[in-house]
């Protein structure tokens, strides 16, 4: 037998600690009977109005319903505590505005009592949002107090397993009086710990000394723990000195504490099996998890150490691919001796018990150990597993108890756990039950660079993901063979890159899961044999298409890995002779994606795609790839480009082979979705036309708006308008080769682009991508309206909004479109400009982020000095991953050793006085735009509000027919960035859609901010200040046959969602929709795309109003 | 129950106002859709009216006689299912369940108005809210 010792966590035994005490429900509610008699005898007419409903919502309720505290706040009390809180806050905040300019003494004590209510009232509102799940999203001073009391309190409890109470002695509460207080303490308890650890801090209000102290007691077990530590004496406050309004001293107590605590060491490590405790049974046992997914249960007493199974194990042992279950037991101490888990040698499914281990014959000996406590599987506590949490492509180990996913196999006593060794656990990982966490633990094998990158590629904390992520990071670790044979470490990356584990459900976990499973069982099989060779020599000898499907539809990517160009070349002519089907269409995807990393074999295939020699009725297998492929039943066309441009983009010699050289492919500059804010495109708008031909080549044509055509036009009634049509002007740029690398900015919303673009915003891709975009009209047909006006705007408004651009992220987007748009009329060089042209410092500039931003493919002037180390941090975000730092100095020293003949090319006579012409008509905008607040009139001449009004709702002109264009580009920029709305969660829960089709209307965050905190997020305020009709919105939140909610949306970014002046034409714009983008209470409002409520990565909600 | 004080508030609202307004010009049928100038909800929401609200609406009328029930039953069903309003008259349904539960001055033959929905319902299977709807509505009847 072979006994597991090795690759495991351990954790060695130390003490144990006491069992929990529980206060009394009853006498908690007693008590609180007494205070609220006590109480409405004292307080005022309003108070009683609140203890009523205090009282009428608790009595309702049985006495232990009640000390469970479960039930939902009355939202009065809140709201009258909140208002408390709010006020005290701008009282303080006014009179120590005031105090800095008048040292008054009656101030200072008008405000240090200020701030003791406040803190005493910051404590009780923090036990009561603590203690209960509680909405605060419309209570400001509540929200104050969870961030500045609350969440460290939380962090500290959940950090040492613990329990903080504040306690305000009866001294303090004198002092503070006609607070409230003591219903506020009636509401909330003590809080019990269920292990004894419990720290109570009492507060006192030292009335001469003016300061608040915090005197803390701690239970017997945190006492002992912390008998090494010097005491922690009663910490003491001034109260009026020192920290701001906004500040309360019990976060700075808690800072203090949190220091203190820090001796407490209840985070694991492998050298102390104390942290264990906290997961033991009640009857001093543990119980585990053995490989083989049977529970383990060991006595407490004696226990040494454990370790777990985590497959971190080297290749070349004698199973490197028997993988164990994850977080299962691999073996314990008790006393002296070690158990470990054992298998037969020779057969490694069979997991035959816990048995002696002998280091020096590596073998199994004396009698397997038996299990001889029978056990029951509580709800939540039941076997104790390790899990391991990736972040950043390091694992942090953590123990945790959480229950079977099967809670009848848990065996009867006496049992030894035999059995053949499954994997994962049978656990349930999506429970969170008790947990502790490991820090020393460190593999013993390090991965290598493929299997750390895969790591990074799937940051993960989900339990269950952890072990299949961690077991395909061994396979790219341990198996090098394979993986150069049949898999790439991007075809890993791409098929085993985990889903948002944000929204991971048990269905994604278990198709993750059997990906990897089937992942394993192959690499099982292939280990030997690695593909079926005698099918593949029928390849060639077979004619017929449907024959050739049957032969080969079974086969995975490692069987493509190892066809010979000659097959794939044979299969791709007899299935692109005919229409392909979706199940074609896959079979030839896996051809592609089986081409392998061997740049050789790629760069034929490659240029064997084009092959006159392989051409099939005339058509190259490429063009006949584009014609054939289709997005009927799924995204076959999307996934097809986005294979060839992997294959091009992450291999640095096809890459290179392919990077063009001659001054024609100099022109493949695209920018896609070409989108301009005005109904009438601007100048430099570029449009393309491309086609390719039957040799597969690319051949495109570039439009540009290189002037205005102004026509009239005649009202209904007579009137005439003037409205300005763009003219286009056309360039050939000939013929490319349709693998040469060209340079594509994405700005398409359109859904199969961006799934072929995996979203990049600037990609380089094979020139054959560009029919795909023809095909997709992705930018002749879909020209929006969006933002690339403004992003120009922030290039000729100099180096400030760049680097605004450049902090959002946007800088080579927003640089790319400036050099656009200067750059419209003709191909520039930089060279043929003046030395003094404004536009030769944006494009240098441009150039070195493009440089960056994968190898300097673009421009123009590119020389060594544009290479900056620092950009290459950038770039490393980009699709180039692959390429190393060397390989882009190199791309750039190539472009310098053709600049000559690339300037000559581009050169054109009259491009540096065309460019300044566009320059200056930026400027003109830009300066315009600055003066826009002081235009009274922001209609163009002839045109009128009362106009536009009069046309019917519907038929009503776009904007920019009647609105000046630098208004409009003023009016948009207010809503960069986040934008809000409100609406009401009935319609969005219903509809699963925020706003109507044609647009969701929008006002700033800021404005939206600005309205809530003026009303304090009253809904009849709200309604007042929206012009909403009064009651209207009230009485739906108070709707007794379907209550709603008032909720506020922030979207994240509101260009993505095609911002846009609204045309009144909206079914959202009612009668009082007015042109120039202002409602009549003169909030600056917008329109967006609506937004579907699934999509929750992109917007937030929180309610308002309930 | 529509509490008293609540429906004292609501016959203070625009919202009533604009029903009882449509009613006496004799276009209920604008009220239950939410046309203009009977719209009530806000810019950002899908439909037009809310049916919730329009229900209370009917039911203070119908109790102070202004309205028979025979005019609401006859104007629901004279609307027409379509991609727009399929859901606004499932909504209704669905509303007017909750709705007698405590409540009986509204009668609506509620069971007619859902049988011509359920016969044309295929047309309108990409609509997530009918299936919504009409789960909501059958967890209704059968309890």
């Amino acid at each position: 037998m072979i006994n597991e010792h090795y690759n495991s966590h351990q954790i060695n035994h130390k003490e144990h600690r006491a069992l929990s005490t529980k206060d009394s429900k009853t006498q908690l509610f007693v008590h609180f009977v007494k205070l609220i008699v006590l109480f409405v005898v004292k307080k005022n007419t309003t108070m009683k109005k609140y203890l009523f409903l205090v009282l009428l919502a608790l009595f309702s309720h049985s006495p232990f319903c009640f000390a469970q505290t479960e039930s939902k706040p009355d939202n009065d009390l809140l709201y009258f505590y909140n208002a408390e809180l709010e006020k005290l806050d701008q009282e303080i905040s006014s009179e120590e505005a005031e105090y800095s300019k008048n040292k008054s003494a009656a101030l200072l004590a008008s405000i240090s009592n200020k701030k003791l209510k406040r803190e005493v009232l910051g404590v009780f509102a923090g036990k009561l949002i603590k203690r209960r799940n509680i909405s605060l999203g419309a209570y400001g001073g509540f929200s104050r107090v969870k961030t500045k009391i609350v969440d460290k309190q939380r962090e500290l409890e959940d950090k040492y397993d613990l329990k903080i109470n504040y306690i305000i002695d009866n001294e303090t509460e004198k002092a503070v009086s006609g607070l409230g207080t003591k219903v506020l303490k009636a509401v909330t308890k003590n809080e019990s710990s269920s292990n004894n650890r419990r720290v109570d801090i009492t507060l006192h209000f030292y009335q001469e000394a003016m300061t608040l102290g915090f005197k803390t007691s701690l239970t017997q077990v945190l006492q002992t723990e912390l008998a090494a530590q010097p005491a922690f004496e009663e910490k003491t406050f001034q109260i009026s000195a020192g920290l701001s309004s906004e500040d309360y001293l019990t976060t700075k107590f808690n800072e203090d504490l949190e220091e203190y605590l820090k001796s407490l060491s209840v985070i694991l490590n492998p050298s102390n099996i104390a942290e264990l405790e906290k997961l033991k049974n009640s009857d001093n046992t543990f119980s585990f998890i053995s490989p083989s997914g049977i529970p383990f249960t060991l006595s407490a007493t004696n226990l040494k150490s454990v370790r777990f199974y985590f497959n971190d194990r080297s290749a070349g042992t004698a199973d490197p691919l028997s993988f164990r279950a994850d977080g299962a037991l691999q073996g314990y101490t008790i006393d002296d001796n070690y158990y470990g888990a054992c298998y037969q040698s020779g057969n490694v499914t069979n997991f035959l018990g816990y048995a002696s281990y002998s280091s020096n014959s590596n073998s199994c000996i004396g009698l397997t150990q038996v299990d001889q406590l029978s056990k029951v599987c509580s709800q939540k506590d039941c076997v104790i597993v390790a899990t391991a949490c990736m972040e950043e492509g390091t694992l942090k180990f953590k123990i945790k108890k959480i229950p079977l996913l099967n809670k009848a196999k848990w065996p009867t006593a006496n049992h030894s756990a035999t059995g053949p060794f499954v994997t994962p656990c049978p656990v349930d990982f999506s429970v969170y039950g008790k947990t502790a966490e490991l820090t020393d633990y460190t593999f013993t094998q390090p991965y290598n660079k493929e299997a750390r990158e895969f790591l990074e590629k799937n940051n993960t904390c989900e339990s269950r993901y952890v072990p299949y992520v961690a077991t395909v990071a061994n396979i790219v670790n341990t198996l090098p063979t394979i993986n150069k044979d049949c898999f790439s470490l991007s075809w890993f990356i791409t098929n085993y890159a985990l889903f948002n584990c944000a929204a991971c459900t048990t269905a994604h976990f278990n198709a993750y899961q059997a990906k990897v499973d089937a992942l394993v069982a192959r690499i099982n099989a292939l280990s030997t044999s690695y593909y079926n060779q005698s099918t593949n020599n029928l390849i060639l000898a077979t004619n017929d298409k449907s024959d050739l499907y049957e032969l080969i539809k079974e086969y995975n990517a490692c069987d493509f890995a190892v066809l010979t160009n000659a097959q794939r070349f044979h299969i791709l002519k007899l299935f692109l002779a005919s229409a392909l089907t979706d199940d074609y269409e896959r079979i030839t995807l896996s051809l592609f994606n089986g081409l392998g990393s061997n740049s050789t074999t790629i760069i034929s295939f490659l240029n064997g795609l084009i092959d006159p020699q392989n051409n099939v009725d005339g058509k190259s297998l490429l063009t006949l790839l584009y014609d054939r492929f289709d997005d009927g039943l799924g995204d076959n066309y999307a996934q097809f480009n986005k294979t060839l441009t992997k294959i091009i983009g992450s291999n640095e010699a096809v890459l290179t082979n392919y990077f063009p050289t001659t001054n024609d492919e100099f022109k493949a500059l695209f920018y896609y979705d070409d989108s301009y804010l005005f109904t009438t495109a601007p100048l430099g708008t570029h449009k393309y036309d491309v086609s390719m031909s039957n040799n597969g080549h690319i051949s495109v044509v570039k439009s540009y708006v290189d002037d205005y055509e102004t026509s009239l036009n005649v009202y209904p009634g007579g009137e005439t308008y003037a409205t300005n049509t763009a003219h286009w002007a056309s360039e050939n740029l000939g013929s490319m080769n349709p693998f040469t690398v060209v340079t594509v900015i994405n700005r398409s919303s359109i859904s199969s682009i961006e799934s072929a673009t995996a979203g990049e915003p600037i990609l380089m891709v094979p020139a054959a991508f560009l029919r795909f975009a023809e095909d997709k009209k992705f930018n002749y047909n879909t020209i929006r309206l969006s933002a690339l006006a403004v992003d120009a705007l922030s290039i000729a408004t100099g180096p400030g909004l760049v680097i605004k651009a450049y902090k959002a992220g946007r800088i080579a987007l927003a640089l790319y479109e400036g050099a656009q748009v200067v750059g419209a009329l003709a191909n520039i060089s930089t060279n043929a400009l003046p030395a003094t042209s404004e536009t030769k410092k944006w494009i240098d500039e441009f150039n070195l982020v493009v440089a960056a931003w994968g190898g300097a493919r673009l421009t123009i002037n590119v020389s060594s000095k544009a290479y900056n180390s620092s950009y290459f941090n950038l770039a490393k975000t980009s699709l180039f991953n692959g390429i190393s730092e060397e390989k882009i100095q190199y791309l750039i020293s190539r472009y310098n050793s053709i600049k000559s003949n690339l300037t000559s090319h581009l050169n054109s006579a009259n491009a540096s006085a065309q460019v300044d012409k566009i320059v200056e008509y930026l400027k003109k905008l830009v300066k315009a735009s600055q003066n826009i607040d002081g235009i009274t009139n922001i209609f163009k001449d002839g045109y009128t509000k009362e106009m536009i009004l009069a046309i019917v709702h519907g038929q009503r002109p776009l904007p920019a027919i009647y609105l000046k264009a630098e208004y409009i580009i003023n009016h948009l920029l207010k809503f960069d960035g986040e934008v809000s709305c409100l609406s009401f969660e009935n319609s969005i829960n219903t509809y699963g859609q925020i706003g109507r089709n044609d647009g969701l209307f929008i006002i700033s965050k800021k404005e939206m901010d600005d309205l809530l905190q003026r009303t304090g997020n009253n809904v009849a305020m709200i309604e007042k200040e929206l012009g909403i009709p009064e009651g209207t919105w009230s009485n739906r939140i108070n709707d007794p046959l379907k209550p709603d909610k008032l909720v506020r949306i922030d979207v994240k970014n509101s260009k993505n969602h095609n911002l846009r002046m609204a045309s009144g034409n909206e079914d959202g714009a009612n009668s009082l929709w007015l042109p120039g983008g202002k409602t009549p209470e003169g909030l600056s409002e917008a329109v967006i795309d609506p937004i579907s409520a699934s999509q929750t990565s992109l917007y937030t909600k929180s309610i308002i109003a309930q | 129950m529509i509490p008293a004080d609540y429906i004292n508030t609501f016959k203070n609202t625009r919202t009533f106002q604009l029903i009882q307004e449509g009613l006496q010009k004799n276009e209920l049928a604008d009220v239950l859709v939410g046309t203009n100038p009977y719209k009530i909800t806000s810019q950002n929401e899908l439909l037009d009216t809310v049916p919730s609200q329009v229900i209370i609406g009917l039911h203070i009328l119908i109790t102070e006689n202004k309205i028979t029930n025979e005019l609401i039953d006859s104007t629901l069903k004279s609307i027409l299912i379509n991609e727009k309003t399929i859901c606004l008259l499932l909504d209704y349904i669905d509303t007017y369940l909750i709705y007698k539960v405590d409540e009986s001055a509204i009668k609506i033959d509620y069971a007619h108005l859902l049988a011509n929905i359920e016969g044309q319902k295929s047309k309108f299977e990409d609509l997530a809210c009918v299936s919504s709807f009409l789960t909501s509505i059958y967890s209704k009847i059968s309890t």
